[in-house]
């Protein structure tokens, strides 16, 4: 066809067509009548015209789903079943059938009645059996659940008698508006209620979705409890049971569901309760879907609607608790805290998802139960609209006031951090003016004012003014204290002692003295009751010397009241003994303390578990009001990610961890990594073994030995590392089968163990420097590299062992090489040597390098540039028959971690294959809720 | 107004220009907007629920433009793109699920009227598209209206104002193009 023909059949088709079918038939073989092709083309076009409707007529999008023909009986008003229910009214209508209220005449109450479509193909056999499954579900009773009275027949009809409940479903409700975070949650909450009672029931829903939730004053419930399996939906063609859109992907193919079905049907109601529409169905998509979703919330949607059962939440119960303690919402009296035996295990998944490490469950709780039973009342606060909490060990924690009205925080507002204020029994914060850069304010007994840090400077602010004045200068500020008397003590910097000062303002003179031969620092302090005693915190390199301690303010000689090891909150109590409150393994623990006395007493309570212990500093994020208040939490707690890339630097998936790592070491199999989670209060920390088929994360060793730097054993069967104790390092090895760890070495110098290879177990060692003077600005130590020879009756043998630094020694995979950094030219670099043979160095790096990683097969070496402006992961080939390396190639930037991350280990690890797993810090962490407790002494 | 609608408005004014790259970055937006309305609706939470097209369009017209009251040139213009995106997507789909059929799978979706008559099955949509094809080989302004038409909902008004023609040349050109296309697709079946 071309143009040109096609107008004219055109103007003869419009033409033909306003004419009687045989006019117009005869108009276009008159028209085409020299024109075959076209005149047949015209012709079959008038046919097909003539033919009637045609889908072209209606727009393409105007569709329906072809429905199952199926009817319910309509039933007016008046109507009575099996002579005894009466039905009144017509409610709603639904797929399964039309709904009305009723009467039960017998009873005398009011009903639902439930007329389902007929079922024509289910057989009487088969009706017998949904009989049977009627009465368990008929057993439900819960405050969440539309209780099912019983199932009726009358003249080949099924109804439901139910409950009456009065209310609007969901899907009404999300039609007329979107519902808020907090009315999600509580829906949310209540939905998971009552999936928990009835799959504890033995029954699972099969038909969660927004129409089957009612919304009542009572909060919400759930209609048709197992029904969608009672009307046999599954039995006709082959649709399954259960509406598509929310039923989980093994529902849909048809193999048996279980409660973790129900659990992706409930994972779908909350995407489109938070979002406001249907999470994509597709799971590549999907995600992006729910980026609008709060973080903590967000990672339990999406482990609600993993594919695999297997990967979702496994148990409603937990799900809720986990909503529960992600969702903050602001100024809502959370429900009191509930079921902790479900926390304890919970912490596992939740350690990953709500940044929860809840350590060790102990005696503590048994303690705590026995506490005089009073409602234990919380709420959570959020920072300001617009405004982030900062990590408590730059800003400190939220401190409520003496008269326990106010709690002062430190939020920032894109640069600008300041102090704000949120009056208890208030929903608005307001900003202190002229605070500035503010940090670890503390308060003024008579709770009129507010010091904090800023800039260089002690300063106040008297809250009716709003004026703020300088009290003194001071350097970074570790926390302060101010009594009754007018005094302010301390601590100016993170390695001084304790100072003295007059809230007046004046020239601060010292209080405590530092014993510089074995204490870092002294810090936090707090005023006892008297204002003439002052508990602080002590840090140092050792056990011995480290904990909380006690000085009188008239001598400042410091006296031990226990080993705790974080700053404390002194709670004065009335009606019984005071406590201190501090923080022990992620949990704010409190111990009575004697006043007088100065003595602690012996039964931790465990007040509450902190989501993550996230300070360097030692700061607990604790405070008390005189009048029994308590304020935890809050901060952003440091994250990390674990990421892995691609040969090319491309990054290929990436999970997030409430702590920092270091010292990355993947098995040989690249099936998992060991890692250091850095317990950044002494720079040391706990090895983790992480899994990824199927993802799993097990604690090798606890944070209270102080255990690091792991190094698979060559067999691959456990691992080598340096445990930090009572004052001394041990190389120990670990096996996965069992065998009790063994020490390989002790010595008291800080010992580092950087690979394991055949009979060799290279570590790094920290010795006094023979030669650095303090002159040359360097610390007066130097590391070597030795080795454990265990073919040598484990013998030692120094490797490295030159004046410089020589770290981080790894031998290659064909045992040929040993790859190491020295900073012999006073930049760090990454050398290339035979390993236990003669041979010269290979200079690897080029502008200074660390962190050697070989290649699979001894070609090449990874390692990362210390350029702070530009730090990179580089490759280099070697070629090793001529002793050279090639120019390094960049692969993938990797920030620096942020202080006091130390590079001391590896960030990273490469897979045989050439994929790179990397450690990174997280720069999008996010604000946690701090929580406000009434009776906090009350069981939760 | 969002950068990404300024981005649009743009983009939007260089298609009326003839730009081609601009249309084709302009498509892909429309597209993934329109994709995920279009799925978002197909999967509310009844099937019966219609879809109507215009409506759909409207929507990922605001959201894309975050505007209420634009002007109708504007507007037009968009409705004429995106009625070859919803051809796009409408076809893929049957295409998708034609596929499905033969691996089983998820109940399909027909288009069928409200009495739930089968009115085109995905063989029909992937016939006409490819009867669309060989129609715009010469006639390409025919296979505009009938996008606008059959994929975009719109009616012979709005369909004139989209193309700038008079309602009666529509009405006129649809008849024809219809008659053609159902031609066509009685012989390809």
């Amino acid at each position: 066809m071309n143009a040109e023909t096609w107008e004219r059949l055109k103007d003869a088709y419009a033409a033909a067509i306003e004419l009687p079918p045989a006019e117009g038939k005869r108009l276009i073989e008159e028209t085409f009548a020299d024109d075959e092709s076209t005149r047949q083309e015209a012709l079959a076009m008038l046919a097909a015209a003539a033919r009637g409707p045609h889908f072209l007529d209606q727009p393409a999008l105007q569709i329906n789903r072809l429905e199952q023909i199926a009817a319910a009986p309509e039933l007016s008003p008046g109507t009575i079943i099996n002579e005894r229910f009466r039905i009144d009214d017509a409610i709603a209508e639904g797929g399964m059938g039309r709904v009305y209220s009723a009467t039960d005449l017998e009873l005398k109450r009011r009903i639902a009645v439930k007329a389902v479509h007929a079922r024509p193909r289910v057989a009487d056999r088969l009706r017998a059996l949904l009989r049977q499954e009627a009465q368990v579900i008929s057993q439900l009773n819960h405050p969440g659940i539309c209780i099912l009275h019983d199932v009726r027949q009358q003249d080949g009809f099924d109804y439901l008698i139910m409950e009456f409940v009065d209310g609007e479903t969901l899907a009404e409700r999300l039609s007329r508006k979107p519902l808020s975070l907090a009315e999600s949650i509580r829906i949310a909450v209540d939905l998971l209620a009552a999936l928990d009672y009835a799959h504890r029931q033995g029954v699972i829903h099969r038909d969660l979705k927004p129409s089957n939730v009612m919304l009542t004053r009572s909060g919400a419930k759930l209609l048709d409890f197992g029904i969608a399996k009672l009307k046999g939906y599954d039995e006709p063609d082959g649709i399954a049971a259960g509406t598509p859109m929310y039923m989980a992907p093994e529902q849909i193919s048809q193999s048996a569901p279980d409660v973790r079905s129900d659990i992706y049907s409930f994972g779908v109601v909350l995407a489109t309760l938070l979002t406001g529409s249907l999470p994509s169905s597709d799971p590549a998509q999907r995600n992006a879907g729910l980026s609008s979703i709060p973080s903590p919330l967000q990672q339990i949607v999406i482990k609600c609607l993993a594919e695999d059962p297997a990967d979702r939440w496994q148990d409603a119960g937990d799900l809720r608790c986990a909503i529960e303690l992600a969702s903050a919402e602001p100024l809502e009296l959370a429900a009191q805290r509930r079921n902790l035996r479900r926390l304890k295990r919970l912490s596992a998944s939740l350690a990953l998802v709500t940044i929860i490490a809840i350590a060790g469950f102990s005696l503590a709780w048994m303690a705590a139960r026995r506490v005089p039973p009073a409602a234990r009342i919380e709420l959570l606060v959020m920072p300001p609209e617009g405004t982030d909490f900062l990590p408590i060990e730059n800003a400190g924690p939220a401190v409520i006031s003496p008269d326990g009205r106010n709690v002062v925080f430190v939020a920032r507002q894109g640069e600008i951090q300041k102090l704000w204020l949120r009056p208890i029994g208030s929903s608005v914060p307001e900003p202190l003016e002229n605070t500035e850069t503010a940090s670890h304010p503390f308060w003024s007994p008579d709770s009129k004012s507010i010091a904090f840090f800023s800039a260089k400077l002690l300063r106040k602010i008297e809250l009716r003014s709003g004026k703020v004045e300088t009290v003194c200068n001071i350097e970074t500020g570790r926390g302060g204290t101010w009594n009754q008397f007018g005094d302010i003590v301390f601590s100016s910097d993170y390695t001084d002692a304790l100072m003295r000062v007059s809230a007046k303002g004046g020239t601060p003179v010292p209080f405590t003295q530092l014993d510089a031969a074995t204490e870092n620092s002294h810090r936090w302090p707090v005023f006892l009751p008297d204002g003439k005693h002052v508990l602080f915190v002590i840090r140092a390199q050792s056990r011995e010397h480290r904990g909380l301690f006690l000085a009188s303010l008239t001598d400042g000689t410091p006296r031990r009241i226990g080993q705790i090891e974080s700053s404390v909150a002194y709670a004065r109590r009335q009606d019984g003994p005071d406590y201190l409150l501090f923080v022990q393994d992620s949990k704010i623990v409190a111990l009575t303390f004697d006043r007088r006395a100065h003595t602690l007493g012996n039964d931790a309570v465990t007040v509450a578990e902190l989501n993550v212990v996230d300070e360097s500093t030692s700061r607990a994020p604790v405070s008390v009001s005189d009048t029994g208040i308590l304020v935890y939490g809050g901060g952003r707690p440091e994250k990390s990610r674990l990421v892995w890339y691609d040969s090319l630097g491309k990054e290929t998936s990436s999970q997030t961890f409430p702590w920092r790592t270091r010292f990355l070491r993947l098995s040989a199999d690249s099936e998992s990594a060991a890692l250091e989670r850095i317990d950044i209060r002494f720079g040391t920390g706990s090895i983790f073994h992480q899994r990824w088929n199927p993802p799993k994360l097990a604690t090798l060793t606890d944070a209270v030995m102080s255990t690091f730097a792991p190094v698979w054993r060559p067999s691959g069967s456990g691992l080598a590392f340096s445990v930090d104790q009572d004052g001394a390092f041990n190389l120990v090895a670990s096996s996965t089968d069992g065998v009790a760890p063994r020490i390989l070495l002790k010595r008291d110098e800080m010992i580092t163990p950087t690979d394991w290879f055949d009979q060799s177990l290279v570590y790094e060692i920290t010795l006094p420097s023979k030669a650095k003077s303090v002159s040359t600005g360097k610390e007066p130590v130097q590391r070597d590299l030795q080795l454990i020879d265990f073919a040598d009756s484990a013998r030692t043998v120094p490797l490295l062992t030159s004046d410089a630094d020589e770290r981080l020694g790894r031998i290659s995979p064909d045992g040929k090489w040993l790859a190491y950094t020295s900073d012999h030219t006073t930049v760090e670099q990454v050398y290339v040597r035979p390993f236990r043979s003669e041979g010269r160095a290979i200079r690897v790096s080029v502008t200074g390098g660390t962190q050697p990683v070989w290649n699979h097969d001894s070609t090449g070496i990874y390692f990362l540039s210390t350029d702070p402006d530009d730090r990179r992961l580089f490759e280099s080939r070697l070629n090793l028959t001529t002793l050279k390396a090639e120019t390094p190639k960049g692969i993938l930037p990797i920030p620096k971690p942020p202080k006091p991350g130390r590079a001391d280990g590896w960030e990273y690890d490469v897979a045989a294959d050439g994929r790179i797993l990397v450690t990174l810090p997280n720069s999008v962490s996010e604000s946690r809720a701090v929580t406000v407790v009434q009776n906090w002494l009350a069981p939760r | 107004m969002t950068d990404s609608s300024n981005d649009i408005t743009e983009l939007l004014n260089k298609t009326v220009k003839g730009d081609r790259l601009a249309e084709s970055a302009l498509l892909e937006l429309i597209y993934e907007e329109l994709h995920r309305l279009a799925a978002s609706q197909m999967r509310r939470e009844r099937y019966d629920h219609t879809l109507q097209p215009t409506a759909l369009l409207n929507e990922a017209y605001m959201r894309l433009f975050d505007q209420p009251n634009r002007t109708w040139a504007n507007r037009s213009h968009f409705f004429a793109v995106s009625a070859k995106v919803m051809r796009n997507i409408l076809i893929d789909h049957a295409r998708h699920h034609q596929s499905q059929k033969q691996g089983g799978g998820i109940p399909r979706l027909a288009l069928t009227d409200v009495q739930g008559s089968i009115l085109a099955a995905d063989a029909d949509l992937i016939a006409l598209d490819t009867a669309l094809d060989k129609l715009s080989t010469w006639d390409p302004r025919q296979v505009r209206i009938v996008e606008l038409r059959f994929f975009a909902g719109l009616t012979e008004e709005e369909i004139g104002k989209v193309l700038d023609i008079g309602t009666r040349t529509v009405k006129r050109e649809w008849a024809v193009a219809k008659a053609w296309l159902q031609k066509e697709l009685a012989s390809s079946v």
